[in-house]
């Protein structure tokens, strides 16, 4: 599930996710993954939502709150 | 039900509220594929009934805490009568002007989704701790199989262009599946706030996806959490942290972002008309996370 091996690296590799925000395809071609352009468009639209006002990350926590007895 | 669908539909309007009620779903999809939002009411009763017996079909399996206090037994019988209800629902189609030409399509819509849901049904309860790959199996089978019947349903009333139902089901599909995402977020809420021990929480997309993506020193030790149950405060913050440090808020606000984008797209291929394609957008949006400013 190349996604989420995307994800995962973008999360745990600094060099990796600035070298994403520059240089995708590149920087997926030399870690053997590949992505869609329609999934770098889901991805790059992911890392702006995970993003808060003050610059840190939005928690899984945070998340769930808001679906509380949702349906 | 004619009433009750009204009813639905404009309470909410009248109470300064704008959310779009899903038992109306196969009425707007009717209505965006240019039919009478009312021809589709006994598409939306057989789909209500089938939803409603499903759901308490599916706390037996699970053995969860129902939401109404019925015992199995009950909740059994309850189950199989409105099976019944729903298919003399669906048999009334076949005898009404507006719908006739289309019933036989939406009765077979109606059995080999709800074939394809057992599937997908079975699937869940024998593989108690899925992959991602499988994750995504049980949810097409199961949420995105539910929803794409109502709304290929309802479209098919007023159309039998198969290029424009193949849109509307994909619309349904999509949608399923992000109502599958949001299931998940609140079982996690329900383990963050309660003595609930978490270890459902296998099945649930996040925790999938961490198994998937986590070295494996770290994944024995998140499997062990969720085997041994997490009920304690220590545990249930070190996995939101490791949740958290490891892409799985990203990773589903990825799919959440894949799947209303190509649920709208699949609206626009389709060419649904106003009034009802702004509620079906509506849908949508109101299931996205908001942005978290601070």
């Amino acid at each position: 599930m190349t996604l989420a091996q995307v994800v995962y690296q973008i999360s745990v590799d600094a060099d990796f996710a600035a070298q994403m925000r520059t240089e995708p395809e590149r920087a997926l071609a030399e870690r053997g993954l590949k992505l869609s352009k329609e999934e770098q468009a889901f991805l790059s639209r992911g890392l702006k939502r995970e993003a808060r006002g003050d610059g840190s990350k939005v928690s899984m926590s945070d998340i769930a709150a808001l679906y509380a007895r949702w349906g | 039900m004619r009433q009750a669908i009204y009813s639905r539909n404009t309470k909410n309007k009248d109470q300064g509220n704008t959310s779009v009620e899903w038992i109306v779903l196969p009425c707007l999809c009717c209505q965006a594929a240019g039919g009478e939002y009312l021809w589709a009411e006994n598409v939306c009763a057989a789909w209500f009934l089938f939803h409603n017996a499903a759901r308490l079909m599916d706390n037996i399996e699970d053995k969860d805490t129902p939401d109404i206090n019925l015992p199995p037994e009950i909740s059994l019988s309850a189950a199989t009568g409105l099976f019944f209800t729903a298919q003399y629902a669906i048999n009334r189609l076949f005898q009404h002007p507006d719908t006739k030409n289309a019933a036989n399509d939406i009765n077979k819509a109606f059995i080999s989704k709800l074939l394809i849901m057992c599937e997908g049904q079975h699937q869940d309860i024998v593989q108690k701790s899925p992959n991602l790959k499988q994750y995504w199996q049980i949810a097409e089978k199961k949420s995105a199989s539910f929803f794409s019947l109502a709304t290929y349903s309802g479209a098919r009333i007023a159309t039998r262009n198969r290029r424009i139902l193949k849109e509307f089901e994909q619309y349904g599909y999509h949608l399923g599946l992000l109502i599958q995402l949001l299931d998940d977020l609140e079982d996690i809420y329900k383990w963050l706030r309660s003595d609930l021990t978490g270890q459902h929480l296998s099945s649930c997309l996040p925790f999938i996806y961490l198994i998937e993506v986590l070295p494996e020193t770290e994944k024995k030790l998140l499997v062990e959490y969720l085997a041994e149950g997490m009920n304690d405060h220590s545990k249930k913050t070190s996995v939101i942290d490791t949740l958290d440090k490891n892409g799985a808020v990203l990773y589903l606000f990825s799919e959440i972002e894949r799947h209303s984008s190509l649920a709208i797209s699949s609206l626009e291929k389709a060419g649904a008309r106003s009034p009802a394609k702004e509620k079906l957008h509506q849908i949508i949006n109101q299931l996205i996370p908001p942005q978290i400013i601070s």
